[in-house]
């Protein structure tokens, strides 16, 4: 094939259209071989072990020098050393200077299997990319600040990049539920003067202690409004569902109020697929009243928000209790804007309020509907379709609840990620909330979705 | 090379047990025969009810022998302040069974109760 090359080059004028198709052929073939990727996984409990077995089990498989280094784990670690002695033990191994970026998530999926406990890594080793890591700091007290400090690092790509293709990957603050004074850290708190004050308290704990609901829809929005020819994946960070707190990793930092991005200019190209496991009950509701930046319903049709929910699914007053929340996992709430389904988890049902996770955009919603087959479906759905690009490598962002509603049953997903994507590298993590963008799509936050993105 | 025993009781111990939300498992059939981390390695809260528990466990060990070679895959049960998972062994009378808190996110913990159980099926299958 070389001599081929050296041959027709020295006769372009003849057959110029067949000479470029050749050689773009040959350059694709011969930069596309050059291309690894390779996932690692670790299962130990000590952090800084857990640090080192994963960048070690990532490097061995990559068997070159990483461009870039993508990590996640579950909250585990805080307890079981910290995450700076996690952090300590994958620099211990991984080359200095790596671009390095990730968080915390309820769980993963990878080429190995599906984990709620351990840490799993990608890394890519490929000559056609131009890569940069950025922070964008303290996202819940102004979010398109985060999102534009993030944006400006990244786009220093844009001038020194001569590839085409631009794919940007995220990690982000999720909703944190805040330990309100004296009373705990509830999700369902009934009738009473706290639920009363809740949502005073929970505006407060934004500002002052940076806890509450993410505000990660704001941040896709500027994003999206930024890196206006990017493709754009985040998922936002979290912990074992309790939704206590998160972390971001930025290289050998350790965050928790921090957008961290990995922005890649390659001339390979990428996608983003999403599907919901969702169906429409047909369930509307009309918001006569919402509060806190429109993350809360206060009133359904004149009547008072939780109350008129139960009513609307039939459900008696007497179930709201602390179980209520994983129920309404099955029953999101969702509208339409911009084209594009927007699936609102309840996050918690303060008396009377219903808090959700991002700002609801319109007055009216439906309760919406999940089932295990349907999860599953969607799953499969996403990964057909994603694999008709042939990808050299995959990376997902799925809704924890999810995972939480799925549990074992998740390796029924599991077995379609491995019919479907076979020997190719792969990582979904599961989070608290799903944002993207890409030229043809607009900004979105998303919950009870599942995103792939790859290079191909 | 460990026993079979000692493997299994090394991911009960060592992948369950840590668990903030495993407040006990173990690997039983009826009457609680099998292999389980010393009692006192349970979480102190089930001690005091871990008569009454002993004895709802048990009769579930009865359907689980039934049903078990009909594909029962997994059994729960909801006791107070707990919730009982049966993991079970596919076609026997054996199940992996762990005690958690009622408002424990089952599912996450489901995940790491299904890999427990593949690592002890395939102990059980190498050896």
């Amino acid at each position: 094939m070389t001599e081929l090359t050296i041959t027709q080059a020295t006769e372009p004028k003849k057959i110029p259209s067949e000479w470029d198709s050749i050689k773009n052929n040959i350059n694709e073939i011969s930069s596309k071989s050059k291309f690894k990727s390779a996932v690692g996984l670790s299962r130990q409990w000590d952090a800084r072990k857990a640090g080192r077995e994963v960048a070690a089990t990532t490097l061995e498989k990559l068997g070159k020098k990483p461009d870039f280094f993508i990590l996640f784990s579950t909250i585990h670690y805080k307890d079981h050393g910290g995450f700076k002695e996690f952090l300590k033990g994958v620099w211990e191994i991984l080359p200095k200077g790596t671009p390095l970026m990730g968080g915390t998530v309820a769980g993963f999926t990878n080429n190995y299997g599906c984990f709620t406990r351990g840490a799993t890594a990608i890394a890519v080793s490929y000559p056609h990319m131009d890569v940069s890591i950025g922070v964008g700091r303290d996202t819940r007290k102004n979010p398109k600040k985060a999102a534009k400090e993030l944006s400006r690092s990244i786009k220093i790509l844009q001038n020194k990049s001569t590839h085409n293709s631009s794919f940007l990957f995220c990690s982000l603050p999720g909703g944190t539920i805040p330990q309100f004074f004296g009373f705990g850290r509830q999700k369902v708190m009934k009738s009473g003067i706290i639920s009363k004050l809740s949502l005073w308290l929970l505006d407060l704990s934004i500002r002052l202690m940076q806890m509450g609901p993410g505000r990660e829809d704001e941040i896709f929005e500027e994003l999206g409004h930024q890196l206006a020819e990017w493709h754009i994946l985040g998922g936002s960070a979290m912990d074992d569902l309790t939704q206590k707190r998160s972390y971001q990793f930025f290289g050998n930092e350790i965050c928790s109020t921090d957008l961290v991005g990995l922005g890649i200019k390659t001339n390979l190209k990428c996608d983003i697929v999403t599907k919901y496991g969702l169906t429409r009950t047909g369930i509307k509701m009309h918001i006569t009243k919402k509060g806190l930046r429109n993350c809360v319903i206060k009133e359904i049709d004149g009547k008072p928000a939780t109350k008129e929910f139960l009513s609307r699914l039939g459900w008696p007053e007497d179930f709201l209790d602390d179980r209520l929340y994983t129920k309404t996992f099955y029953y999101p709430l969702g509208y339409t804007y911009k084209g594009i389904l927007r699936p609102e988890i309840i996050g918690a049902f303060l008396g009377d309020n219903i808090a959700c996770g991002y700002s609801i955009k319109t007055d009216d919603i439906e309760i919406l509907s999940a089932s295990g087959v349907s999860l599953i479906q969607a799953m499969k759905e996403c990964a057909d379709e994603i694999v008709r690009n042939k990808p050299k490598i995959i990376l997902g962002v799925a809704c924890a609840t999810q995972l939480e509603t799925l549990g074992s049953e998740i390796y029924h997903a599991y077995d379609q990620f491995k019919h479907y994507f076979q020997d190719t590298p792969f990582m979904i993590v599961y989070c608290a909330g799903e944002g993207s963008y890409d030229p043809k799509s607009p900004p979105k936050q998303l919950y009870d979705s599942i995103n792939l993105s790859c290079l191909y | 090379m460990p026993s079979r025993e000692d493997q299994i009781m090394t991911v009960l111990s060592g992948d369950l047990q840590p668990l903030e939300d495993i407040h006990a498992c173990m690997v039983v059939r009826k009457n609680l025969e099998g292999i389980a981390p010393i009692t006192e390695d349970f979480k102190k809260e089930i001690v005091e009810i871990w008569g009454i528990l002993k004895k709802t466990m048990d009769e579930f060990f009865g359907v689980i022998a039934r049903y078990s070679e009909f594909g029962l895959n997994k059994v729960y049960f909801e006791l107070g302040k707990y919730d009982v998972m049966f993991f079970i062994l596919p076609a026997t009378d054996t199940a992996l069974v762990a005690i958690i808190p009622a408002l424990a996110n089952r599912g996450l913990l489901e995940v790491e109760m299904e890999n427990a159980r593949r690592k002890i099926i395939h102990i059980i299958e190498s050896g």
